[in-house]
């Protein structure tokens, strides 16, 4: 269990910039997920945490003490990898038990044959078989760990791994995508068996992943981080419902955000294309806006209410619990996606008219460079505060 | 491909396949029906496969007892394996760093290790030879075993198969608490083991078979390595006694054959791998 700090982390690989002045601090026993898009530099930023990559400026901390100067096995980290990075040629017993052997055996006590002879080295031995069946029995795999790697599913390699990374009880657990090679039902089912894990465990975990479902399922606190920038860190819930900038409400929710051009009309109202909203931008009359609506926020109906978005039917997905409409709006190229209850799916047909009101409480701001406007009610306390 | 080839493509690769094979088989063959024969018919006209009268016996005691025969494949076993273990040695590491770390300067050593393949053996031989005659090691196993300790082919062979180990293999290993050299023994070489077993097999037959730097650093019989034995066995029966001499050429091959037909997977599994043909 432990605090991580990162200060101003610097990286490039010959003349490209792939993490420029990260800070992030980790709570002690928080799971905190690195997420975005590949190629963002998250996995980098793991490494160096990790010790396996240098970083060309700033600093690690680990409970508070830097460790720039350790090597990885001094960090006291352990880190479960994409591809697992099973020893392949060893039971998943020797792959549990070697990080084990290598700290508390001594190089005499290592030597095949000779090793047994030397003073203490059957106690450690015992120890050791007894903490990683522990472990073992934990992640229901103790009746493999006889087997080799290439003798598991997918899932059963998983636990492997996680296995000889929990044997050691280390201060913080590295995650590199450890989900993304399973099957998608898989996934889902380790997803809660890694947060329970958390629980259990109480330590540390440092997530990474592009997935946003397993960001938002699992973590306590959210980074994202886009070309090498940390854009924002918060909890699942508030990057959802009040993200900082654009790219952030763009790369989280499912399906992606609706951007439409807008306009400030006055202090109490938006112009979104050819609609007047009721919604009080924290910025002058005239400004330019995006506005982001989420799929939920737009209820869609027959009548003409007087801010609603008119356009035509494109294209209805129906997954049972919730509709999908694609709707083609005028002045809009990209068509306009709402949310609806799966049981109103047959009220909408290809090509129809339809009426979307949007919710304007939670309609989204952002100005003509992406970041984030205040709107009411944000505003209001901002007065209030101010 | 789609579908088979037709019945015919099939009947002439495998009637070119076998030729090759015989073209390549028939000296062996014939070296080992040769030593079953007494001279007579060795020297007689008409050629036949089986001897009419087998004289196996004499011909291998006469092998074994003539010249140190024993003597010889001991020299060959020593000399070839001390070779290959310090080869495995130095080339192990060496390929570790250029396949795994990052310094300054690799490019140019790896274009070395390629320019060393290049060289033919024969080109240092008489370097070697004075630097062995000025350190006082002429003429001992050491002569025979010093200038193969570092194998550029070898470094080269292992390299290429590193290369295919996935680095967060050894990035695992170094959280797990392995050491750079711990990573190299225990980590990349079982993960290695088809070069390292073919590495072996090109190493042990070279050497078992090197005929020209034993002649130049061997004088004593003792120490003669078995191509050295055989020579001898040639010079004092002054070439006319084939039985015998072939029985001991069967004898110095033996070992290789017996050792190819055991590892015989391995050793195509690495030529596969590392996509070298010999």
């Amino acid at each position: 269990m432990a605090r991580v700090d990162l200060v101003g982390i610097h990286k490039s690989f010959g003349a490209t910039r792939v993490l420029r002045d990260v800070c992030l601090d980790v709570r002690d026993g928080e799971f905190l997920t690195l997420l975005g898009p590949s190629g963002c530099g998250k996995s980098t930023l793991l490494r160096i945490v990790a010790g396996l990559e240098p970083q060309d400026a700033g600093s690690v901390a680990i409970d508070g003490a830097g460790v720039d100067a350790l090597m990885p096995k001094e960090r006291d980290v352990a880190m479960v990898f994409q591809s697992y990075a099973l020893y392949p040629y060893m039971t998943v017993f020797e792959n549990m038990a070697l990080p084990l052997v290598m700290r508390r055996m001594t190089r005499a006590q290592r030597l095949p044959l000779i090793g047994r002879l030397m003073p203490g080295a059957k106690q450690i031995k015992r120890d050791i078989e007894a903490r990683v069946r522990e472990v073992a029995r934990a992640l229901a795999i103790d009746e493999l760990l006889q087997r080799k790697p290439a003798q598991l599913s997918g899932g059963q390699r998983q636990r492997a791994a996680l296995g000889r990374a929990m044997v050691r009880a280390p201060k913080v657990f590295l995650m590199d995508e450890p989900l993304s090679n399973l099957d998608a039902m898989l996934r889902i089912h380790m997803r809660a068996e890694l947060a329970d894990l958390h629980r259990r465990l109480a330590a540390t975990f440092i997530y990474v992943t592009h997935d946003q479902s397993e960001a938002m399922t699992m973590s306590d606190r959210v980074a994202v981080m886009m070309a090498g920038e940390l854009l924002q860190v918060a909890s699942p819930a508030s990057l959802y419902a009040d993200p900082a900038n654009l790219r952030v409400a763009e790369f989280v929710g499912s399906p992606k955000i609706n951007v439409l051009p807008g306009i400030v009309a006055s202090s109490a109202t938006v112009r979104v294309l050819d609609t007047l909203l009721p919604v009080a931008a924290g910025a002058p009359a005239g400004t330019s806006l995006r506005v982001g609506i989420r799929s939920e926020c737009l209820a869609p109906g027959a009548a003409d209410g007087p801010s609603a978005l008119p356009g035509l039917v494109r294209h209805v997905e129906n997954l049972g619990a919730d509709c999908f409409l694609h709707v083609q709006v005028q002045g809009n190229a990209e068509p306009v996606i709402a949310r609806t209850a799966g049981a109103r799916a047959g009220e909408f047909k290809i090509g129809a008219v339809v009426h979307l009101a949007p919710d304007a409480a939670s309609v989204l701001l952002f100005d003509a460079a992406g970041n984030r406007i205040a709107t009411a009610p944000a505003a209001q306390r901002m007065r209030t505060l101010g | 491909m789609i579908g088979r080839p037709s019945p015919w493509f099939d009947l002439v690769r495998h009637v070119t396949l076998l030729a090759g094979a015989a073209v390549m088989l028939a000296p062996f063959v014939w070296m080992t029906v040769t030593s079953f024969k007494p001279p007579h018919e060795i020297f007689a006209a008409e050629l036949t496969l089986l001897p009419r009268q087998w004289h196996a016996y004499e011909n291998y005691r006469e092998a074994f007892t003539k010249v140190p025969m024993l003597r010889y494949l001991l020299n060959g076993a020593i000399v070839t394996s001390a070779i290959f273990a310090l080869q495995v040695l130095v080339a192990v590491p060496c390929a570790y760093a250029l396949a795994k770390l990052d310094f300054r300067g690799r490019g140019l050593i790896f274009a070395m290790v390629l320019l060393g393949i290049l060289i033919p053996s024969h080109v240092p031989a008489i370097p070697l030879y004075i630097m062995l005659w000025q350190v006082k090691l002429l003429n001992t196993y050491a002569a025979l075993v010093i200038p193969f300790v570092i194998s550029v082919f070898g470094i080269f062979l292992m390299r290429q198969f590193f290369k295919t180990v996935p680095d967060e293999l050894i990035q695992a290993a170094r959280l797990d608490g392995l050491s750079e050299f711990a990573i190299v023994w225990r980590i990349m070489v079982p993960a290695a083991m088809p070069a390292v077993i073919s590495f072996g097999i090109f190493s042990v037959v070279a050497h078992w078979n090197d005929y020209f730097w034993p002649l130049l650093v061997i004088n004593s019989r003792e120490l003669a390595p078995p191509p050295l034995g055989v020579a001898y066995f040639r010079n004092e029966e002054a070439g006319h006694d084939y039985g015998p001499l072939m029985a001991g050429a069967v004898i110095i091959i033996a070992p290789l054959v017996l050792a190819f037909l055991a590892a015989q997977r391995r050793f195509i599994e690495g030529m596969t791998m590392t996509g070298l043909k010999g």
